[in-house]
């Protein structure tokens, strides 16, 4: 400072003339390279190369088939509540590395496509097509090369897949920390049965995705995400009760066909999961994970096609749309081409959870990790019409949407209508499932969680993630309140927590009334229970959930229930790249009078040398026959050595 | 604008700390040869390509020049945290990265480069971090540098990429996070600094390179404890 100053008032004038000039020499030197401003080259990203709209088609994901055996087989000691849910089904699921043609033409179409990874050699995953009452056991195999034999080098081959949001035992939900390496394998238990049996917390469209620590944005953003439908006898998965089909599963499970809603299924059931890609010049997909704002994609993808067509029939459809993210918002609105006027949704669920009864809305409003079913009739439209699903929301920072909408909306699936080839027999019902009862004397425990930022991580109440900490030990059997408050007013934050879904009680103070929706940051439509519902302008997830959008500034209180199981869940943004960067939190489920408020080391706990877990008996609890029928399960691979395996850097 | 000062601030240090006072008051005039490398680093024909791992020229504790890309990250296991000694007094890292430096080599028989940048290079001289280093215990592979702020500032915006908000400007959101990667894969992670110094140094293995698997798929879980653990 000191020397600075001296400098500045000229008192170190007395200097050599032949360093003057040299240092004058090395100023001129200097200044060559000053072109660019300020000296900085720009931070801005280069766009992915142009691929023509609606060129490509949309890949449906194939149904996923069971195997008849599993070797070794399933240990069932391993899972809580195995031998009253047995698993009616196996399936075997497997990671790999491929090609991938995300568009048709060059450069995406060069040299077999872009390096992905996916599950069965697809992205997305097959759909898994589940049933409520009946349990399966998916054994998902991690087979992608190992790191430094990968070609996708910005993702982890270390893997560990949520069931989005299923009611499922810890030990089957993958945990960030329960994941598997190249060459190992996992086995989920999904028993297929509503939170407290109750039927009216049965879901309908969850997705399956990577979810390991520190890494669920990459491994996503590579490729590992897929569909799980869940039906039951109302959204019983066939529109026609005269089928064979449907007699057969409906003897099978004592389906009563007047329950039978009969939306448009099979392959008039589509699911539809957005991904926004950026790519290099040579089509492969390029990642920063030095980005801890978020990371956008200029290429909206479909079921990781960019931007493609359908061939829709003049007929109903149910389409089942996922923010697969990572970090991006949309506002979805339904465009007739011919017309140019944009086109009502008939909204079914909100991330899964029916709505008490379908609602029309104009747009669909979603955050990462929010999931929407919608019907869209396109019997109304002449053979050759085209529609296009338009994304209005402006996000140009990974942190959030901007709060405005783009100037031209920007298209990202197009619908080509072709001639009906048989008789539309489904129906869009007058009602659907009613929400569960919020019952508030089960309320055991109050939580707030505020979502910040400091030191270039994320963090909630302050806490950065650590896998070995409890923060918060919910009682099992019981309610809570959580409140959610954004700590920030530049960015926004989905929300997720696992395992159980949530009522909303309160945004930003207000009571959220039960006959009202939300449709902006404070604005709400009532809908008098005396007349028809009105048509609504955006609709942004009802009121039950498992994402609570945080916009800039906004809190939200939530009403949750947890039964049936114990042990470790998490609770993080969805912003899956603020989720990597701590803004994630574990609790656990404990027996009753165990609970806690303020956070624990796991190991403290449950201590170090717990004995293994007593599932709770139900009444007429299944007791396996003694001496037990069934074939000893397979050894467990040890303990994770502290040392790691391979150490050649 | 700023940055354009910071290289001239830049000048003045980088050069006037490493040479004898009276030649440092004329180098002061003088850009510095990390300055001169970084700026031609940057700014030269061509350019670089955004993400790109700098190698601009910087200073280490030791005094001695390097270039950051090729003579401390390329090819390496390496983490990254941004500090300052100054910073230190309000969030302390030291201390658990000298734990890490000790885990590291107890547990991991390949070598880890750990690079710890000074975003305070007014204050944090060469001399100074290596009086810091030596407190903490610093040994061979770990490395405190210092330089120029226009290689300073290269440095923390690729590894430290906080959108439309300039590392420069105002506070500093680097200093809580570690980068760690394989630069020889190009897989990058990222950690807490303030973490156990056992979960930062289970993350330098899982981005090791190794051998493909062979033989049948292995279980690995669940057993009747992963739900508590």
């Amino acid at each position: 400072m000191k020397r600075r100053n001296l400098l500045k008032y000229g008192l170190a004038a007395p200097v050599a003339a032949g360093a003057a000039a040299a240092a004058a020499r090395s100023q001129d030197e200097l200044k060559r390279y000053l072109a660019p401003p300020d000296g900085f080259p720009p931070q801005l990203g280069t766009p992915s190369p142009y691929a023509e709209p609606f060129a490509a088609e949309l890949f449906v994901p194939p149904v996923k088939t069971p195997v008849p055996l599993l070797d070794p087989l399933p240990d069932p000691a391993a899972h809580q509540l195995y031998e009253q849910y047995q698993p009616a089904a196996f399936y075997e699921l497997r990671e790999e590395e491929f090609l991938w043609q995300y568009h048709p033409h060059p450069p995406y179409s060069n040299d077999g496509g872009s390096l992905s990874w996916g599950f069965d050699g697809v992205t997305p995953g097959p759909i898994f097509q589940a049933r409520y009452g009946e349990p399966i056991l998916v054994r998902r195999f991690n087979d992608l090369p190992p790191v430094g034999v990968s070609q996708v080098t910005f993702a982890l081959p270390s893997t560990t897949t949520h069931l989005h949001n299923g009611h499922t035992a810890s030990e089957s939900d993958g945990s960030p920390q329960d994941w598997i390496d190249s060459g190992e394998f996992w086995d989920h238990h999904y028993a297929n049965f509503p939170s407290g049996h109750d039927p009216r917390e049965k879901l309908t469209t969850l997705w399956y995705h990577d979810h390991r620590l520190d890494y669920t944005a990459a491994n996503v953003y590579a490729g590992l995400s897929g569909f799980y439908m869940l039906f039951d006898e109302h959204d019983t998965g066939f529109e026609d009760i005269e089928s064979q089909e449907y007699k057969t599963v409906a003897a099978k499970y004592n389906y009563d066909p007047k329950d039978a809603w009969c939306l448009p299924s099979g392959e008039f059931d589509v699911p539809l999961m957005l991904h926004d890609v950026l790519f290099d010049e040579a089509g492969q997909v390029v990642f920063n994970g030095f980005q801890t704002d978020g990371w956008l994609g200029d290429q909206i993808t479909v079921n990781r096609r960019i931007r493609p067509h359908f061939k829709v029939q003049r007929r109903k459809y149910r389409f089942r749309i996922i923010d697969g993210g990572p970090s991006r918002f949309y506002e979805l609105f339904l465009r007739d081409l011919q017309r140019d006027a944009l086109v009502d949704f008939v909204v079914l669920s909100g991330d899964g959870n029916m709505l008490p009864e379908p609602i029309e809305a104009e747009s669909i409003y979603m955050s990462v990790a929010q999931r929407v079913d919608v019907i869209i009739d396109f019997s109304k439209y002449e053979v050759g019409d085209h529609l296009v699903l338009e994304n209005h929301l402006l996000q140009d920072q990974g942190q959030g949407p901007s709060g405005r909408t783009l100037d031209r909306p920007d298209g990202i699936l197009r619908f080509d209508v072709v001639e009906l080839q048989e008789v539309d027999k489904s129906r869009i019902p007058a009602t659907l499932r009613p929400h569960p009862k919020i019952d508030l004397s089960e309320v055991r425990q109050e939580r707030t969680w505020a979502f910040g930022y400091a030191g270039g991580l994320w963090n909630i109440n302050g806490l950065i993630m650590d896998p070995n900490r409890i923060d918060a030990a919910v009682e099992h059997g019981t309610a809570e309140i959580w409140t959610f408050r954004n700590s920030g007013n530049a960015w926004s934050h989905p929300i997720h927590c696992h395992f159980t879904e949530f009522m909303i009680l309160e945004v930003n103070g207000r009571p959220y009334k039960p006959r009202e929706l939300q449709t902006g940051q404070r604005a709400f439509v009532e809908d008098p229970a005396d007349r028809e519902r009105q048509k609504i302008g955006r609709f942004m997830g009802g009121h039950r959930r498992d994402v609570a959008t945080l916009l800039p500034g906004d809190e939200v209180k939530v009403y949750m229930r947890f039964s049936d199981f114990l042990g470790k869940y998490v609770m993080h943004c969805h912003n899956v790249v603020h989720e990597d960067h701590s803004m994630m939190i574990r609790w656990d489920i404990v027996p009753p009078g165990e609970g806690f408020l303020g956070s624990r080391p796991a190991a403290v706990v449950y201590g170090a040398d717990a004995g293994p877990y007593q599932p709770p008996k139900d009444p007429g609890a299944f007791d396996p026959p003694y001496p037990d029928p069934r074939p000893p399960a397979g050894p467990h691979l040890e303990e994770r050595p502290a040392q790691a395996t391979y150490q050649d850097g | 604008m700023t940055d354009r000062r910071n290289i001239l601030k830049g000048m003045g240090l980088g050069g006037g700390a490493m040479l004898t006072p009276m030649a440092g008051l004329l180098a002061a005039e003088a850009p510095s040869p990390e300055l001169l490398q970084s700026a031609a680093y940057l700014c030269g024909p061509g350019g670089r390509i955004p993400g790109d791992i700098p190698n601009v020229a910087l200073r280490t504790h030791a005094g001695r020049l390097v270039r950051f890309r090729e003579d401390l990250v390329d090819g390496r296991v390496v983490m990254l945290n941004c500090m300052s000694i100054a910073h230190e007094r309000v969030y302390p890292v030291a201390g658990n990265l000298a734990r890490v430096q000790r885990l590291i080599s107890e547990r991991l028989s390949s070598d880890v480069s750990m690079l710890s940048l000074s975003v305070d290079p007014r204050n944090d001289t060469p001399e100074a971090l290596s009086d810091f280093a030596r407190h903490h215990g610093a040994g061979a592979s770990w490395t405190f540098l210092t330089g120029p702020p226009l290689s300073i500032g290269a440095v923390r915006n690729t590894f430290y990429n906080m959108g439309n908000t300039p590392a420069a400007a105002g506070h500093d959101c680097a200093l809580g996070l570690i980068r760690y990667g394989n630069a020889g894969v190009g897989l990058w992670g990222a950690v807490p600094a303030q973490l156990d110094a056992a979960q930062i140094v289970d993350r330098l293995t899982w981005v090791q390179r190794r051998d493909p698997p062979s033989g049948p798929s292995k279980r690995r879980g669940p057993n009747p404890r992963t739900f508590m653990t």
